[in-house]
């Protein structure tokens, strides 16, 4: 090399597999998938169905708010804390239950998300306690003569002190509707796991596991509205998987 | 797979509702609801004995009915020693009727009619049954003025007897009618 501009011609030519390499390095990197993260937060919401009972039953009066609280990717702590007031009139008895409730429990969501998409099917369990009064309004004689007219008495008769627990087992779904926002519906089994009835009556309907049967079982459905609040986020990172 | 597991886990819960629910609207005709007063018939002269009646029916002040007297129905009976009838369920005391040798109609008295009356005096509790029987009412015969039978006019009745205070079944005799 005699002069300068063959020196840095050279020079280039020998710079030039680093610069393509590094070029090379960059070019591997945003082929990559990116890292996933996954928001963790606190959802609070309340349940539609028991709101708008609140209009179109003139005999009952409620409110339910629900919460959770997510602790892993797929388990979340869930809760729910309500109060009822229902008059039941049926043929033989009317009486009115009032009084409040606490569940909680957890969510396990058993669903794979795409990336970007938070929905949930999930099952989950609560466990939930109950205090509530009643007061028997009126009753009827039950008597299979007929030979005298029916006798309604109005005892107006009050029991209060009264409370259950019980074991719920859930099956539900909560799709993200609009960003932070959710909806969603659960299916709820209950057992009875403590029952305190009144002296000479029964507890016909219980504030949050809705009326009993014969035996210990009961149902639910709740239709849930909710917003989420995140606080943190975690990286999750993703498996690349060759096309 | 994983949603079939919800789906599979719903369906199972379900059917495990309405297998463990127990329809309980409808009040089992096999519950003891409000019982009926149990009555015998004995012959005076042998108080040890059962006597059939002929021709009975029983009527309650102020009812045009009779009162069905057996489990079948039956308004007039002959043949039998045994009746059941109502008490009342808002008042302790109740007054009847009893006509021996009644005609076919109820106002036919026929040549032998002989009716007597009869007043029954006892108390009442209240029980609870169920949700779909509501209550039932069980009666105690008051001791000595548990049944009051008319002794003006020749009565058919000639003495009666409380078997049974406490009325809270059909299985046993409460009161006792001799003739």
């Amino acid at each position: 090399m005699k002069n300068i501009s063959g020196y840095i011609f050279n020079f280039c030519f020998l710079a030039l597999p680093f610069v393509m390499y590094a070029q090379q390095q960059q070019a591997a990197d945003t082929l990559a998938l990116p890292v996933a993260t996954e928001s963790y937060g606190i959802r609070v919401g309340t349940d539609l169905n028991r709101l708008a009972r609140n209009f179109y039953d003139k005999d009952y009066r409620g409110f339910e708010a629900t919460g959770d609280y997510r602790l892993t990717k797929k388990l979340y702590a869930a809760a729910e804390i309500g109060t009822e007031k229902k008059t039941v009139d049926d043929a033989q008895l009317n009486f009115t239950t009032s009084g409040s409730y606490i569940k909680f429990g957890a969510d396990y969501n058993m669903h794979e998300n795409w990336p970007g998409l938070r929905n949930m099917i999930y099952l989950g369990f609560r466990y939930s306690i109950s205090t509530f009064s009643q007061t028997l309004n009126s009753y009827q004689i039950y008597d299979n003569t007929g030979y005298f007219g029916e006798t309604v008495i109005y005892p107006n008769r009050e029991y209060s002190g009264l409370s259950a627990q019980w074991l719920e087992v859930i099956a539900g779904v909560k799709a993200e509707v609009l960003p932070n926002v959710y909806m969603g519906f659960s299916l709820r089994l209950h057992s009875l796991t403590s029952n305190k009835k009144p002296d000479g009556f029964d507890n016909l309907f219980i504030p949050g596991f809705n009326r009993t049967y014969d035996g210990n079982v009961g149902t639910s459905f709740n239709y849930t509205v909710s917003y989420f609040i995140p606080f943190y986020k975690k990286t999750q990172p993703q498996v690349t998987k060759p096309k | 797979m994983k949603k079939l597991i919800v789906i599979c886990f719903a369906a199972a819960c379900t059917g495990y509702v309405f297998w463990g629910c127990e329809k309980d609207d409808i009040c089992p005709d096999e519950t003891p609801t409000t019982p009926s007063l149990v009555i015998e018939f004995y012959e005076d002269g042998n108080r040890s004995l059962l006597k059939n009646v002929t021709g009975l029916s029983v009527r309650a002040e102020g009812i045009n009915r009779l009162v069905r007297l057996t489990d079948a129905g039956d308004t007039i009976v002959s043949g039998i020693s045994t009746i059941k009838i109502p008490l009342k369920t808002d008042t302790d005391s109740v007054n009847y009727i009893f006509t021996i040798n009644t005609g076919n109609t109820p106002n036919d008295t026929g040549d032998d009619a002989n009716d007597n009356a009869v007043t029954f005096n006892y108390t009442r509790n209240e029980v609870y049954v169920s949700r779909a029987c509501g209550f039932k009412t069980l009666y105690t015969l008051n001791e000595t003025t548990g049944i009051l039978a008319d002794t003006q006019n020749t009565p058919w009745i000639l003495e009666t007897a409380v078997v049974k205070t406490n009325i809270e079944d059909e299985n046993e005799e409460h009161i006792r009618i001799y003739f």
